[in-house]
């Protein structure tokens, strides 16, 4: 059995209608933010979840974790299932699973010290006392690479750098030894060349700690370094999914090798084939029938437009690269 | 002496407050070929947007444009009145900003804002024959022209910077400052809009400003780079000159530590630091904190842009 395991999870959200709407219209329409979408990781795996936005890549993360209720289907962390957890029992797991957000400065509280900060996460859910606490934390400081560690230890988040602000939520995310870590575009706010490092120090932390991470991206470049299994998303389903290297050695989707063309490279000298897709991502509340990707797709043909193409498996020799194409075949 | 399009010298942006002065932009100089894209990259806080706010003249207090000269079309464009200056913008230089939202009226049809910054520029431009340049560019653009009566909420994001940059080209300006302008979209899109940008710029002759913190999309639309950090130009190079042979530590630095798609088992060398405080830049070169090749030199002393030959320019002690 694997270490997370989530299969066919839903997320529909009601649309808010206006009060004329609500009288007028009968039934609810709904936002189907994640949409029957299923996958497995195992112990030490960083899965990337790529997808522009509106994938429902940051709706799926949270899922896994109790953040949001699904609508239907199963998440089983550990053996564990996590919407079926009352609010005592998920706080009680709250130690094992941990999320990392984008925004470090919103992810602290001004008016507390951030080596504070990281302490009542340990005194909450560790119920250490003050002393122990601090060593702790001052220990987790030195880690994630925040030195001085007793001198920042006293400072508000208000004078700290953007960089070192989201070393602190990361520290204060892995100061209670969580299995699991649920990182959404953890490096998307930080400057360009402070990337590297918070990368660097996500890295080590997975080694030292053993951690299984799910990371949500929408930098093909930053989950091709980073992870060793990606799922790319596309409006609710996930589109393509397996090791990183097959994924992209040999893209599988037309989608996926849309959004390889896409990326902006980093060299002049490389030579692409720019196949740049028309339109953009369709809204969730009436996805098109078919593959979601069809109306965009430049290999749709009748069959795309009626039936949607299950995830599965077409490389005898990769049987976890899993594509949900009906002409996949085509690009082996 | 004949000029280039656009010459930027010894420009130089501050913000003043009581006790503190930042020096945004800082003793910046550089030149704009005509038909050229000049690529601006840098990370947030170095100043890119103040210089291409300043090349409008459209810093907003309490920053002053506090010395140099920026000679556009061989004109000083600093020293003409403010009557003067709003003809040259929008008419001769155009600007695309970050996010379409908040740059297009939400009770106003895209046409009309076209109509309006049309006539606004002149009159005597009949409301039917602005609405028919407005249709042209929407086809040009690769929109369908009947939607020029739509309202900006009924278009998505990447159609809306289509139509911001529609309007930018409206009066055939010899120059676009594009500050950002596929940061606030996703790849897909953001691919669309830079081969936009790429066949608009030779069809309507622009020469384009492209500020940018994203090394990928100027190394695919920009003919030079320039390098920013900290308020200063570090590097000025041709595109593939700059990623093939950097001679600023800095530019060197940046490019070891963006992940690039295209390579296996890459190893990115992470720049040890952060970018410095505005407000207490270190002395000598802002750099020199976190540069590998330090030397005393470089604590005591600013380095000033040099050429080195080949059409490079750089700011460094390593150089001379």
């Amino acid at each position: 059995m694997s270490f997370l395991e989530v299969s066919d999870l839903k997320k529909y959200f009601p649309v808010q209608h206006g009060l004329l709407e609500q009288l007028t219209t009968r039934h609810l329409s709904f936002v189907r933010a994640v949409d029957s979408v299923s996958f497995a990781l195992n112990k030490g795996d960083i899965f990337g979840l790529v997808g522009e936005s509106g994938s429902g890549k940051t709706t799926t993360g949270r899922l896994t974790i109790g953040l949001v209720k699904p609508t239907s289907g199963s998440i089983k962390l550990g053996g564990v299932d996590i919407p079926g957890l009352s609010g005592t029992e998920l706080r009680n797991m709250r130690r094992r699973m941990q999320i990392i957000f984008q925004d470090p400065t919103a992810s602290l509280s001004p008016k507390l010290t951030v080596g504070d900060a990281v302490a009542d996460a340990l005194k909450l859910l560790e119920g250490l006392d003050n002393a122990s606490a601090k060593e702790e934390v001052i220990k987790m400081f030195e880690y994630v690479g925040l030195s001085p560690a007793a001198e920042l230890y006293g400072r508000y988040p208000g004078n700290l750098s953007g960089g070192q602000k989201q070393r602190v939520v990361i520290a204060r995310a892995l100061i209670t030894s969580p299995e699991y870590v649920v990182a959404d575009e953890p490096v998307a706010m930080v400057d360009v060349s402070v990337r590297a490092q918070i990368l660097d120090v996500m890295r080590g932390m997975h080694e030292k700690l053993g951690l299984t991470y799910l990371f949500i991206t929408h930098d093909l470049a930053v989950a091709k370094y980073l992870c060793n299994r990606v799922g790319i998303m596309y409006l609710g389903k996930i589109a393509e999914q397996g090791d990183t290297k097959e994924i992209f050695r040999i893209p599988l989707h037309p989608y996926t090798q849309a959004l390889l063309a896409a990326v902006p490279v980093p060299d002049p000298s490389a030579k692409r084939d720019k196949k740049i897709p028309h339109g953009e991502i369709p809204d969730a509340i009436n996805p098109p029938p078919g593959c979601r990707f069809n109306p965009r797709c430049p290999y749709a043909t009748d069959v795309c437009r009626t039936e949607e193409p299950p995830l599965r498996a077409v490389d005898g020799a990769h049987p976890t690269h899993l594509v949900a194409c009906h002409w996949a075949e085509k690009f082996l | 002496m004949v000029r280039e399009l656009l010459e930027v010298e010894n420009l130089t942006v501050e913000y003043k407050a009581p006790g503190v002065s930042i020096r945004a932009v800082n003793d910046v100089s550089f030149r704009l070929a005509k038909g050229d894209t000049l690529g601006l990259v840098g990370e947030s806080g170095s100043g890119k947007s103040t210089l291409g706010h300043a090349i409008m003249r459209l810093v907003d207090p309490p920053g002053t444009i506090t010395g140099g000269r920026i000679y556009f079309a061989d004109v000083d464009l600093l020293s003409l009145s403010s009557e003067e200056m709003r003809k040259v913008r929008g008419k001769r230089i155009a600007m695309v900003f970050q996010d379409p939202m908040s740059s297009l009226s939400p009770v106003k049809n895209v046409g009309d804002h076209f109509v309006e910054y049309i006539r606004e520029h002149d009159p005597n431009i009949s409301k039917d024959s602005a609405l028919a340049i407005a249709k042209r560019i929407f086809e040009d653009l690769g929109m369908d022209k009947s939607r020029v009566t739509d309202y900006p909420h009924q278009f998505s994001g990447g159609m809306r910077q289509r139509v911001m940059i529609g309007l930018a080209l409206a009066l055939d300006p010899l120059l676009i400052v594009a500050d950002e302008p596929t940061t606030a979209l996703d790849v897909v899109v953001e691919a669309q809009i830079l081969e936009l940008l790429k066949a608009l710029k030779k069809s309507y002759s622009a020469s384009m400003l492209l500020i940018t913190h994203n090394m990928g999309v100027v190394a695919e639309t920009a003919d030079r780079i320039a390098v920013m950090y900290a308020g200063k130009l570090m590097e000025v190079s041709d595109t593939a000159r700059l990623y093939s042979r950097p001679m600023n530590p800095y530019t060197e630095a940046l490019l070891g530590s963006i992940p690039n798609i295209l390579l296996n088992d890459q190893v990115l060398k992470s720049i040890p630091g952060m970018p410095p405080d505005m407000a207490a830049l270190p002395k000598g070169c802002p750099f020199s904190p976190r540069c590998p090749y330090v030397f005393d030199r470089c604590r005591v002393e600013d380095p000033p842009l040099k050429p080195v030959g080949d059409g490079t320019e750089t700011a460094c002690h390593l150089h001379g």
